[in-house]
C-alpha cells in the first residue's frame, strides 16, 4: 500500500493496545499522530489554528484519561470546521447522537474491522476533496470571502451583479437554481448560511420585505441609514 | 441527606464505573481480535519478529481482559452493596481493594498499583463502610505517583497504618488537588454526599494522611484510620 504522505490522522486514544492497532492499520498509509490526553490534543489544535485541516482527519475515542472527548464538542468550539470521526466502545444512542450533532462524520464501535476503518477514512478524504472542488472564493469590496459553497457563490454574485446590491426571490430561483419549484425555505436557509459567512467581514443581508433582500456593509450603510 | 438523592449519585457513579470497565474490556478485546485476524490471515506473510510482536500484544491484551473482568467483579460487588445501603461490612483488605480498583478505573490510571498489607491483629479487626471506602479512592490516585510495591503496616509508635516510599516520590501537598479539585469525579461525589469537611481534612489537615518520618532513602507516611472513621459523617 502506498503511503499517503500528504494526509495526517490525529488519533486520540489512551489505550496502548488500541494505539498499536491503529499504527498497524493506518501507519502504512497515513502519517499518524497520537494523543493520549485531551490536554495535549488541545495544545496541538492551538498550534495548528491557522491550518485549513483539509488534509487532517481526527479519530477520537470518547473516554480519555483526562476527560471526555464530548466535552470538546460541548464546551469549546475548537472542533469547528475540522473533520473527525468517533471510535468508541460506547454504543448508547445518546452518545452517537451527540457525536453526530457535534459534527462527527462517522461513529464506529470497538471492536471494528480493519477494512471498515480504512474504507471509511478513504471515503472521508474523498468527500473532503470533492467539497474543496465545490468550494470557491469571491471578492467582496476587496475582501476575499472563502469557504463558500457553489450555491453561496452564485447567490453572492447575484447581489454583486447590480448597483444597489438588491435581489428578489424570483431572481434567486431563476439564477441560482434555474428551477422555480424550489421550496421557499431552501432559499431562506442558503441566505442564512451566506449571512453567517459574510458577517465576519462586516456585511449583512437585510430583508427589504416583499421577497427582496439587500447586501449591505455594516460599517458604511448602517451609519448612513 | 435525602436518601433518594444519595442513591441517584451512587447510581450515576456505578454506571460510570460500568461504562469504564466496558470500555477497557472492549479495548483489550479489540487488540485480541486484531492480532488474531492478522496472525491467521494467510495473505499476510509475517516474518518471525512480526509474529512475536503480535503474540506479545495478544498476551498483554488477554492479561488486560482478565484484569478488567476481575476489576468489574469487585466493583459490581461493591456498588451492589453501596446502592443497598449496607454498612460496616468491609475489612481493611476489602476496603483497600475496592478503593484501588475504583481509582484504576476513575480516573483512568495505568498500570496497576501494587501493595501488600501486614497481617496484624489490630488491622484485621478494623471494619469500614462502603462509603468510607469511596473516600480512599483519591488516596490511591495519590499513591499511583510512586513506583514499586507499597507495603502497608501497623506503625509501632502510633495507632496508624503506615507505608514507606522511596524519598521524594510523594508529597502530601498533592492530596489537595486530588481531594478538592473538581476534575476528579470521586471528590465531586464525596462533596455531593456531604463529606466536605472530611475532604478538607484529608486534603489539608495532615492529621488523617501525613508525613510520619523521613530518612536519606525513604519517606514514611501515615493514614490515621481511626480519626478518619471518627470524622466520617
Amino acid at each position: 500500500m502506498l503511503l499517503t504522505q500528504d494526509k495526517q490522522i490525529w488519533i486520540l486514544e489512551d489505550d496502548p493496545g488500541c494505539r498499536f492497532v491503529y499504527q498497524e492499520i493506518l501507519g502504512p498509509i497515513y502519517e499518524v499522530v497520537f494523543f493520549d490526553a485531551l490536554k495535549d490534543f488541545q495544545k496541538r489544535l492551538e498550534k495548528f489554528k491557522q491550518h485549513h485541516f483539509n488534509d487532517i482527519l481526527i479519530v477520537a475515542d470518547l473516554t480519555l484519561k483526562d476527560g471526555h472527548f464530548m466535552s470538546l464538542l460541548k464546551d469549546t468550539g475548537c472542533l469547528n470546521n475540522k473533520s473527525f470521526i468517533v471510535v468508541s466502545s460506547d454504543e448508547e444512542m445518546s452518545s452517537i447522537r451527540t457525536a453526530f450533532k457535534g459534527g462527527a462524520l462517522d461513529y464506529l464501535t470497538k471492536p471494528f474491522k480493519k477494512s471498515e476503518l480504512i474504507v471509511k477514512i478513504e471515503n472521508i478524504f474523498n468527500q473532503i476533496e470533492k467539497r474543496l472542488e465545490r468550494e470557491q472564493e469571491v471578492y467582496l469590496d476587496g475582501h476575499m470571502i472563502s469557504n463558500l459553497t457553489g450555491k453561496q457563490v452564485a447567490l453572492l454574485k447575484l447581489f454583486l451583479g447590480n448597483d444597489i446590491r438588491e435581489v428578489e426571490r424570483q431572481d434567486i430561483l431563476q439564477n441560482v437554481w434555474g428551477d422555480m419549484t424550489v421550496h421557499p425555505k431552501t432559499v431562506d436557509v442558503h441566505l442564512y448560511n451566506l449571512r453567517r459567512k459574510i458577517h465576519p467581514y462586516g456585511y449583512l443581508i437585510r430583508s427589504e420585505g416583499g421577497g427582496r433582500w439587500r447586501l449591505l456593509s455594516e460599517r458604511i450603510d448602517q451609519n448612513n441609514s | 441527606m435525602n436518601s433518594e438523592y444519595k442513591h441517584q449519585i451512587l447510581l450515576k457513579l456505578s454506571l460510570e464505573a460500568a461504562a469504564r470497565v466496558n470500555h477497557d474490556l472492549l479495548g483489550a478485546m479489540h487488540v485480541v481480535n486484531f492480532c488474531n485476524d492478522e496472525m491467521n490471515d494467510t495473505m499476510n506473510s509475517l516474518d518471525e519478529s512480526r509474529l512475536r510482536d503480535y503474540g506479545h500484544k495478544l498476551s498483554v491484551a488477554t492479561g488486560q481482559m482478565e484484569q478488567t473482568v476481575k476489576s468489574g467483579r469487585i466493583l459490581n460487588h461493591g456498588f451492589k452493596r453501596l446502592l443497598s445501603n449496607e454498612n460496616k461490612v468491609l475489612d481493611l483488605t476489602q476496603t483497600l481493594e475496592f478503593s484501588k480498583t475504583l481509582a484504576l478505573i476513575i480516573p483512568r490510571l495505568k498500570p496497576d498499583i501494587h501493595y501488600s498489607l501486614e497481617n496484624s491483629k489490630r488491622l484485621r479487626s478494623l471494619s469500614f463502610s462502603w462509603l468510607e471506602a469511596l473516600c480512599l479512592v483519591p488516596f490511591f490516585n495519590w499513591l499511583s505517583s510512586s513506583e514499586g510495591q507499597i507495603n502497608f503496616f501497623e506503625d509501632d509508635s502510633a495507632d496508624m497504618l503506615a507505608f514507606r516510599v522511596p524519598k521524594g516520590q510523594l508529597r502530601t501537598e498533592m492530596l489537595a488537588d486530588l481531594y478538592l479539585k473538581s476534575e476528579f469525579p470521586i471528590a465531586n461525589i464525596l462533596e455531593l454526599l456531604g463529606e466536605i469537611q472530611l475532604l478538607e481534612r484529608l486534603a489539608h489537615g495532615r492529621d488523617i494522611i501525613g508525613d510520619l518520618r523521613t530518612n536519606d532513602k525513604e519517606d514514611t507516611f501515615f493514614v490515621h484510620l481511626n480519626l478518619f472513621q471518627r470524622l466520617f459523617a
